[in-house]
């Protein structure tokens, strides 16, 4: 069997791992348009902040895959896919396959804003991305976006001395991850730390002549050096919809639960990938490292003749803010819609903690300051598991002796 | 010194609200171990004789040993050391549960609390950040609540803490220091030093740990030192039923338990009270303090009745005993009733029941009468008032006012004869075995330090060792005779350097009582975790130069033969019936005997110059020559010639 | 099959001997902080409860962990944060559901159970046996037997009152 896998992220990998769990025979082909072996993004922010040396963001070394049995081809892109005919394009090449795992990931959404082509603006999502970000010259930054990766990215710039702007246009930092109260608590640490925010604004243009000078914004105008645009991300799909392949609704590859396309022997996993959630019901777009690889893990079961389901996922983000650690799973209260929308909050000097409860379910979480033990509300959000059942268990010994973990529960809920 | 201590003395002056650290003496923690040692040295160093117990002069001192909060055996302990309102001489207590290995986690070794706050305080110790901190909301609650209501304001279900309840703020004399909410440091009113400086509990959360010499070795020894232990029948039953299963020994075999305030040594109604009874009907669990294979604590709860749903954590020999066979009850709820409200109000239970003993005594004998009771019917057999009684005493109302003086002082000022029913010995009330049938018990309690007290000995081996092991241990096979004198004195001699020993290092003594007694194994997990290298007979020299230093501050304070006795009752009534029926306690013989090996004088008691300066104490031996308590160095006066 | 390390509440004595002998033999101090197994107390009802990893079949700490620092051991099944690895970014613990990884704060890294390479010093340290390392069938049918017995209890007792006064003293 000739497998191919488009992608050396971490959803490509892991396609890898299965199949070689079960199947050792298998030819396995992995075209990446990188030119490293596979590294976790998760760290690049730790890399950039000069907390890791860059040999560590490595997962692998080119041998590893030679041990593995897998052909790797890096630098090459893929260009079409000739589903009838089951061969993939190359420049100057054509691959045959049997199964083909489109896991192309995603790319930063670079907004239509006049400038963003212009020397010293970037994007923050891979290797090379930070490499140039570090081997530029500036003085102050402006982050455009207060996303996970934009908070990590004006936290990295901070600690390499950088003065830091963090332009965010809604009305808080990490507007999808955090409620307003705990986000002006971040807010507070970023602007301790000495990170300018700047939030409710839209940049409207960036600045300069050939290389960056300023960005303008509905409201001021900041000089820099350097622009880091952290807006956001979108799927990468453009080859496979050239395919056939149906989009959802989301604007990834459309999945069924086993990771399959509707393209016969095409399976996508991954950021680019949108599958169904067999709890909400829904499908669901998760571009989240966890994700990746429990999706890669099931196309690759999948691919190797070994039934697997994927079993769904939930937003966890964790963002360490100058070793504040900050956590937040499930959906915040602006993500949710209708009422009967309930907050259970703590709030202490070194603490903050809130549990989101819609119509009587626990549906998310937001910590900041100790977050040990928030695995536990995980499997409750999760399974949008009623609060008044949680209260019954560990308000009974006799249950909580039976069902020991939900102890940790308690704290959150009361 | 980076193994087994952690080579910090945290001082605390309530008074300017000035915290300080400070290094610990290597050469001392050496000498003294730490724990009951090293607290015994600190106190004759830091106070001066003939203070006020109960005044900002008194220091309270909290103890940890080389092997707290490690995985030597039952090593929970920790020692709370200040002069005693009980005794008015050495004063000290100790207990087991989670919070001394968590001062050590926090960085310390010994906790020095001087002077006296203005308004109620606690003191909260996060490693290196120490705080005073206001206690008002907490002052008159019990120590089930201010543990609640700590835990919720700390917010951090590790903390652990030790409090007084209400009989320490209202400075009865016999209150005691609580922790872990069931575990007690009970005796010598430790409490009532507390409260008296205005101090309603220490929290304290931990981050280090404690570094150990040899891992290796220090695990080996714990897996045979475990093994060593389940060989004795007496820690499988101990482990099985708890202490409650002395009720069985005392009452049937040795017929030594206290019955009516020592009118009797067997108590007829002891079927409904022993520690198998209790076991089958009561037990809900086992539970046990830090490090601890035994696991003695029985977690309980009335089942059946108007009291269902009753529980708590611990009922020790000592609870049973002291509500029932003492005053006469049959009931088992009425000692587990009692025994909650004892632990809440942060009373010593043992002191309690002495008490009530007296109390329902002297109403025996008409010379109290329901007028001086307030209506209560003191009569053997009646639960009710026993309860009542507790709580009287804590709140002091009515009687129970002069009885929470402790029965000595309360004697003296009821009068009318009732002298001789108040059991004690230099005014600490006796425990619940009988000396009458436990010869060496009786010198135990009345030599050691801290007044009545059967574990400053707890000369175990009495009643357990054949004839053969008492000779090679003791000199003679009388040794193992409970009613013989012989031997006595060397027994109670060797027990009490080794139950120092033990004190010092932090172990508990149940795990010690019998079958992890003899020095090599401790030796062996002390060397493990201080990579130290002390010998099996360096325990005893340890142990001697501990008792040697309280007895120094107890003669500092005036203390003599005079004092080291026992009530008339052990000495001249013999028991009626049981197994020790016809015997007294034979004391005066057993005394030259333990002072002769002792190497004290055996007319006043005192300790010699040798003797002292053998054991390298000679700044004690100077201070107790200033005094004129011992003579001035003969080489001295020849030279003035 | 694997052995599997499972705990029983019940006969949890809440000594903590286990947290002990865990960073003795890890790391050669005494430190309930670094240990990979935590005893929860709940004092007022007298009820203790070892926390310790149980080796999911599909953990979600591996899948969180950015760098992949966790793997399974092969030998003994359980999984394995490998030090020169993990970045310290506590993504595993926030996920754990049984809050049993950890900050070893000294070192900056995360740890957890590794079942001390199919030999755990916990288990053979506990004397009450709450904690069982055994193959998952004895496991299960000892998880079985303690369940029924309890059942069958009241039955028991209620027979125990049946039986004459007189054979009872027997």
């Amino acid at each position: 069997m000739q497998v191919v896998i488009i992608g050396n992220g971490v959803a490509g990998n892991s396609v890898c791992s299965a199949i070689r769990e079960v199947n050792q025979r298998a030819r396995i082909t992995l075209v990446s348009e990188e030119l490293y072996p596979a590294y976790s993004a998760c760290v690049l922010g730790e890399y950039l902040g000069g907390e890791i040396q860059r040999g560590r963001v490595f997962l692998k070394r080119i041998k590893d895959y030679r041990q593995q049995g897998i052909r790797i081809l890096l630098g090459r892109r893929a260009i079409k896919i000739d589903v009838k005919n089951r061969k993939v394009y190359l420049e100057k090449k054509k691959i045959l396959y049997d199964k083909l795992i489109v896991a192309s990931g995603a790319e930063s959404l670079i907004p239509a804003v006049d400038g963003t082509t212009r020397e010293g603006v970037f994007s923050f999502k891979s290797l090379r991305d930070a490499d140039r970000i570090l081997a530029y010259r500036a003085r102050r930054v402006v982050v455009v976006g207060s996303g996970p990766i934009g908070v990590e990215v004006s936290c990295a710039l901070r600690r390499r001395n950088r003065e830091v702007y963090l332009v965010e246009l809604l009305d808080w930092v990490l507007p999808q991850v955090l409620d307003q109260k705990p986000a002006l608590r971040v807010q507070r640490i970023l602007e301790g730390h000495g990170i300018k925010v700047v939030t409710g604004e839209k940049v409207e243009k960036i600045t300069g002549n050939y290389r960056v000078r300023g960005i303008l914004t509905n409201k001021r105008e900041i000089g820099c050096e350097m622009v880091v645009m952290a807006g956001g991300m979108r799927p990468k799909v453009s080859l496979a919809r050239e395919a056939g392949a149906e989009l959802g609704e989301l604007g990834g590859i459309k999945v069924d639960r086993r990771m399959q396309t509707n393209l016969s022997g095409v399976y996508a996993c991954g950021d680019c990938a949108e599958a169904p959630d067999p709890v909400s019901g829904e499908t669901a777009l998760i571009m989240l490292w966890h994700n990746a690889r429990r999706q890669g893990m099931v196309a690759g079961y999948n691919c190797a003749g070994v039934r697997k389901e994927y079993p769904g996922s939930t937003n966890v983000v964790n963002v360490n803010v100058f070793e504040v650690p900050v956590f937040s799973i499930g959906s915040p209260v602006s993500a949710l819609a209708g009422g009967g929308i309930e907050v259970i909050e703590k709030d202490r000097p070194h603490y903050y903690g809130r549990v989101v409860v819609a119509d009587g379910k626990i549906r998310g979480a937001q910590f900041i300051g100790e977050t040990e033990d928030m695995g536990v509300l995980l499997p409750a959000v999760r399974k949008r598991c009623g609060l008044e059942n949680v209260k019954k268990i560990v308000d009974s010994p006799e249950l909580l002796s039976l069902a020991p973990w939900y102890h940790k529960i308690k704290k959150y809920l009361t | 010194m980076t193994y087994g201590w952690m080579g910090t003395i945290l001082r605390v002056n309530l008074t300017n609200e000035r915290i300080t650290k400070e290094p610990l003496d290597k050469q001392i923690a050496t000498k003294f171990l730490g724990g009951r040692g090293l607290n015994g040295i600190t106190l004759f160093r830091e106070l001066k004789a003939g203070i006020d117990p109960l005044s900002a002069e008194n220091v309270l001192l909290f103890g940890m040993g080389p092997c707290n909060g490690t995985l030597s055996l039952g090593s929970g302990r920790y020692n709370i050391t200040a002069k005693s309102p009980m005794t008015g001489g050495f004063g000290d207590s100790n207990s087991g549960g989670f919070w001394g290995p968590e001062l050590k986690y926090a960085g310390y070794d010994q906790i020095i609390i001087e002077g006296k706050a203005e308004k109620p305080v606690y003191l909260w110790i996060d490693g290196d950040e120490v705080e005073i901190r206001n206690a008002e909301k907490l002052w008159g609650r019990d120590t089930f609540e201010t543990e609640q209501i700590l835990k919720e304001e700390l917010e951090d279900p590790r903390i652990q803490m030790l409090y007084i309840g209400q009989a320490g703020e209202n400075l009865v004399k016999f209150a005691n220091v609580m922790t872990g909410l069931y575990r007690a440091a009970g005796r010598t009113g430790m409490g009532s030093v507390m409260g008296s400086k205005n101090l309603k509990a220490i929290a304290v959360r931990g981050n280090n740990g404690v570094q150990i010499a040899h891992p290796d070795k220090l695990q080996e020894a714990a897996l045979k030192a475990y093994d060593i232990l389940y060989s004795d029948w007496f820690a499988q039953l101990f482990s099985e039923e708890g202490s409650p299963c002395l009720v069985n020994i005392y009452n049937n075999q040795l017929g030594a338990l206290v019955t009516r305030n020592f009118q009797a040594g067997v108590f007829e109604g002891a079927e409904k009270i022993l520690g198998k009874y209790f076991d089958e009907n009561y037990k809900v669990a086992n539970k046990g303090c830090f490090s601890c294979p035994l696991h003695c604590g029985c977690f309980y709860m009335i089942k059946e009745g108007p009291f269902a749903g009753l529980r708590w954590g611990k009922a020790e020999f000592a609870t049973i005993i002291n509500f029932t066979s003492r005053v006469g009850v049959d009931n088992i709820e009425v000692a587990l009733r009692a025994g909650i409200l004892t632990d809440k109000y942060g009373i010593d239970l043992i002191s309690m029941g002495g008490v009530l003993g007296f109390a329902f005594e002297c109403y025996e004998k008409g010379i109290l009468t329901a007028k001086d009771t307030d209506g209560l019917k003191l009569e053997w057999g009646n639960g009710d008032a026993v309860l009542e009684l507790v709580r009287k005493v804590v709140f002091q109302e009515g009687l129970g006012k002069i009885l929470s003086e402790g029965v000595k002082r309360a004697a003296e000022v009821i009068g009318k004869g009732s002298e001789d029913y108040a059991i004690h010995t230099k005014g600490l009330e006796h425990i619940e075995c009988d000396p009458r049938g436990l010869q060496a018990w009786g010198l135990g309690y009345a030599v050691s330090s801290r007044g009545a007290d059967h574990l400053r000995a707890l000369p175990a081996f009495e009643y357990t060792i054949s004839p053969e092991k008492a000779k090679e241990l003791y000199g003679t096979e009388k040794a193992a005779d409970r009613f013989s004198t012989e031997g006595k004195g060397k027994m109670v001699k060797w027990f009490e350097e080794l139950r120092a020993f033990a004190d010092s290092m932090e172990i508990c003594k149940y795990i010690t009582r019998t079958g992890l007694l003899f020095p090599e194994p401790l030796v062996e997990m002390l060397n493990a975790v201080t990579g130290m290298e002390y010998e099996p007979d360096d325990a005893f020299k340890i142990g001697e130069r501990i008792v040697n230093v309280e007895r120094a501050f107890n003669v500092r304070e005036g203390f003599s033969r005079k004092d080291d006795t026992l009530p008339k009752r052990f000495l001249e009534e013999p028991l009626m019936e049981g197994p020790s029926k016809g015997h007294v306690c034979d004391l005066e013989p057993m005394l030259d005997d333990y002072y002769k090996f002792r190497g004290w004088d055996v007319k006043t008691g005192l300790p010699t110059r040798a003797k002292l300066e053998e054991l390298g104490l000679s700044e004690i031996a100077l201070e107790l020559q200033k005094m004129g308590k011992i003579p001035p160095e003969k080489k001295t006066r020849l030279e003035k010639k | 099959m694997k052995k599997i390390l499972m705990v029983n509440p019940q006969l949890c004595t809440g000594c903590r001997i286990c947290e002990l002998v865990c960073s003795l033999s890890r790391d050669g101090e005494c430190n309930p902080l670094k240990s990979c197994i935590r005893v929860l107390k709940l004092a007022e009802e007298g009820i203790d409860i070892p926390g310790v990893c149980q080796q999911c079949e599909t953990p979600l700490c591996a899948d969180v962990c950015p760098v992949d620092a966790i793997s399974r051991d092969l030998d003994t099944g359980a999984l394995i944060i490998r030090e020169e690895i993990c970045v310290g970014c506590r993504a595993c613990s926030m996920v754990c559901p049984y809050g049993a990884i950890t900050m070893d704060i000294s070192k900056r890294i995360m740890i957890k159970c590794d079942l001390c390479g199919g030999d755990p010093k916990c288990v053979k340290f506990c004397l009450t046996k709450a904690l069982i390392y055994d193959r998952p069938e004895v496991v299960d049918a000892l998880r079985q037997e303690s369940a029924l017995r309890s059942l069958v209890r009241p039955l028991l007792k209620s027979r125990e009152k049946a039986t004459p006064t007189k054979e009872k003293k027997k």
